[in-house]
């Protein structure tokens, strides 16, 4: 591993029960994320782009293989230590974005700053400063039922860099959105990246979408090309 | 709410039964006691008890805690007679008026200043006597047969009869004659002496731990001071110890009965966090994605369950005491006195039943609410942010 990468992983491999069978769906996956860099992994649906973030974000365990976060090895930690690991150097962003709808636009925001144990003052600051980057904060009083789908992503994005985590990983971010939202999507990780230097790890099936990424993967039967 | 109201009725039926039973209860135990001492010295085989016995339980009883004044009485097996011809074998009491007053509720049966005796209900029917009649009492002890195979009594005794009364018990109702202590000293030959010493109890002391105390203080001064009589003693509710432990059965088994409303409504309550959590389980796992350790997860599940439980609690007590109070004033439950001895059912909810009721509410809606919580847990958090 290189001493700059703020996420890696070696040897991944992860199998999936189907019916009586057992399907590999990752077969030796190695990664390094260095700071700042927009990382893209493109392929089909069903060649474990999810799956690999998953592991990548410590969600999900890997059947073998090593992921270390800041040079940690993110699976040879308690469960809470794992917690803190998610809550301060890693950010997600769904394809349904995810946002708890029972909270507002800036109170989603919050949250991530709240399990860190930052005070009420100061996440709602925080939170308050990146909606106003990507620049919703006109809807930060609004429940994520009252706005539109671009919003929503970019409440997430919000939502996934209010810790200011080392990287951001983005499972088709840009899945639910039509083509010019998508391209804004992309402009905003692309300023909040050279803003802050934080590394985007971008899960997408749209070659157009990844081209604008600094590096592509493809993920083909079960390994990264 | 539906979990709230069901942890709410189960938590009021559970005080109001225990209300209504300690109410009844200590009604019963009063009204039994009306007519006796809460605690009595005697002594083994029932022997008489003299001056010195007297003036030793006066001082015993003077130096121990929740104990009262005293009260020496002659209680013995006596015949009866009354204008009618018919003889019945009473139990004949004779008591010092004033002393006895001061220790049991005796005054409000016989009235202020009794002269003679006052009579059961049934015996005086069963003698023909009414008040105003005479009353002739014989020691059966005295009695011997002549040569011509009649009984004959050194000391027949007659009394006016004073006040028929209702004793509340069958037993003392159907033989029991009430004189004053001098005049049953000179019917059993024992002036200034007594069979048994009633001893009062302060207010709120337990009777059965104020006999205890005495009976070991009584038997300090026999073992260790070298008194030289055994007295021994207990209380007066001891000798209807089954009629208390039937009651204690019956409260148990509908303690039973009605914890199973409390049972019920903590599996709904569970099921309804186990549903909310299903229904979050992907906000769970967002939440977790963010960084919320498993702990919080766990508090946020067991605040919701105490939350309920409180609520329930809170609601469950609020109508058990305003029940409490109508009964007690506004609209008591009438019983048909001669049944049940008491003419109304009180509730009496005491702090400590009240509070092992709410802590163990509270206790099982954590329990309950530590299930669902944990099955949630168990989920991966892949597996809830899972696109659909």
């Amino acid at each position: 591993m290189s001493e700059a990468a703020v996420l890696s992983c070696e040897g991944i491999v992860k199998s999936y029960r189907q019916g009586e069978g057992l399907v590999e769906v990752l077969k030796g996956v190695d990664l390094e994320v260095t700071p700042g860099e927009i990382l893209a992994v493109t392929g089909p649906s069903g060649s474990g782009k999810s799956t690999l973030l998953n592991i990548l974000g410590i969600l999900e365990p890997p059947d073998r293989g090593i992921v270390r976060i800041a040079s940690a090895d993110a699976w040879s930690v308690s469960e809470s230590r794992r917690a803190a690991m998610r809550n301060r150097s890693l950010g997600f962003v769904f394809q349904f974005h995810h946002l708890l709808e029972e909270f507002t636009v800036l109170e989603n925001v919050m949250l991530p700053a709240l399990i860190a144990g930052r005070s009420r003052q100061e996440a709602a600051g925080a939170a308050a400063a990146l909606l106003e980057e990507v620049r919703l904060m006109p809807r930060a009083g609004h429940f994520p039922s009252k706005i539109s789908g671009g919003e929503r992503q970019r409440a997430a994005v919000a939502r996934a860099l209010v810790c200011r985590p080392d990287v951001v990983l983005a499972d088709e971010p840009t899945g639910n959105l039509d083509s010019g939202n998508s391209m804004k999507l992309m402009d905003l990780v692309r300023n909040l990246s050279s803003a802050h230097r934080q590394a985007f790890v971008l899960a997408t099936h749209s070659e157009e979408l990844a081209s604008r990424a600094d590096r592509i993967l493809r993920l083909a039967e079960g390994r990264l090309h | 709410m539906l979990s709230v109201s069901g942890i709410a009725i189960g938590v009021a039926s559970l005080l109001l039964l225990q209300a209504f039973t300690t109410g009844f209860q200590r009604s019963i135990a009063d009204f039994l006691s009306s007519a006796n001492p809460p605690v009595i010295v005697y002594a083994p085989g029932n022997g008489a008890l003299d001056r010195g016995d007297i003036a030793l339980v006066e001082r015993v009883a003077g130096s121990e805690h929740g104990l009262g004044a005293i009260s020496p009485f002659i209680e013995k097996a006596a015949v009866a007679a009354g204008d009618n011809g018919e003889v019945a074998g009473v139990m004949a009491r004779g008591v010092d008026w004033h002393s006895e007053f001061a220790i049991t509720g005796l005054e409000s049966l016989v009235g202020p200043q009794p002269r003679g005796a006052a009579v059961g209900r049934i015996l005086a029917d069963r003698l023909g006597l009414s008040e105003g009649d005479t009353i002739r009492i014989a020691s059966t002890e005295s009695a011997t047969i002549s040569a011509t195979g009649r009984a004959v009594v050194d000391t027949i005794l007659s009394l006016p009869v004073s006040r028929v009364c209702d004793f509340g018990l069958e037993e003392y109702n159907s033989g029991l004659v009430l004189m004053s202590l001098e005049d049953a000293g000179a019917l059993f030959h024992l002036r200034g002496c007594a069979t048994s010493i009633g001893v009062g109890i302060s207010k709120g002391s337990d009777p059965v731990a104020a006999a205890a105390a005495l009976g070991a203080a009584l038997r300090r001064e026999y073992v260790q001071r070298g008194y030289p009589r055994f007295l021994m003693c207990d209380a007066f509710l001891e000798r209807h110890a089954n009629l208390f432990r039937a009651f204690g059965l019956e409260r148990m088994a509908m303690t039973i009965v009605l914890g199973l409303i409390t049972v019920v409504a903590l599996l709904n309550l569970s099921s309804a966090l186990s549903m909310i959590a299903m229904e979050h389980r992907r906000d769970l796992g967002v939440l977790r994605a963010m960084g919320a350790p498993p702990g919080s997860i766990l508090g946020m599940s067991l605040s919701q369950g105490l939350v309920i439980g409180l609520a329930g609690c809170a609601f469950g007590g609020a109508f058990a005491l305003a029940v409490e109070y109508f009964v007690n004033t506004l609209v008591p439950i009438r019983l048909e006195g001669t049944v049940y001895w008491i003419s109304a059912l009180p509730a009496a909810l005491l702090p400590g039943q009240a509070a092992a009721v709410l802590l163990f509410t509270l206790a099982a809606c954590l329990a309950a609410s530590l299930f669902p919580a944990l099955r949630a847990l168990a989920i991966p958090p892949a597996e809830c942010v899972r696109n659909e």
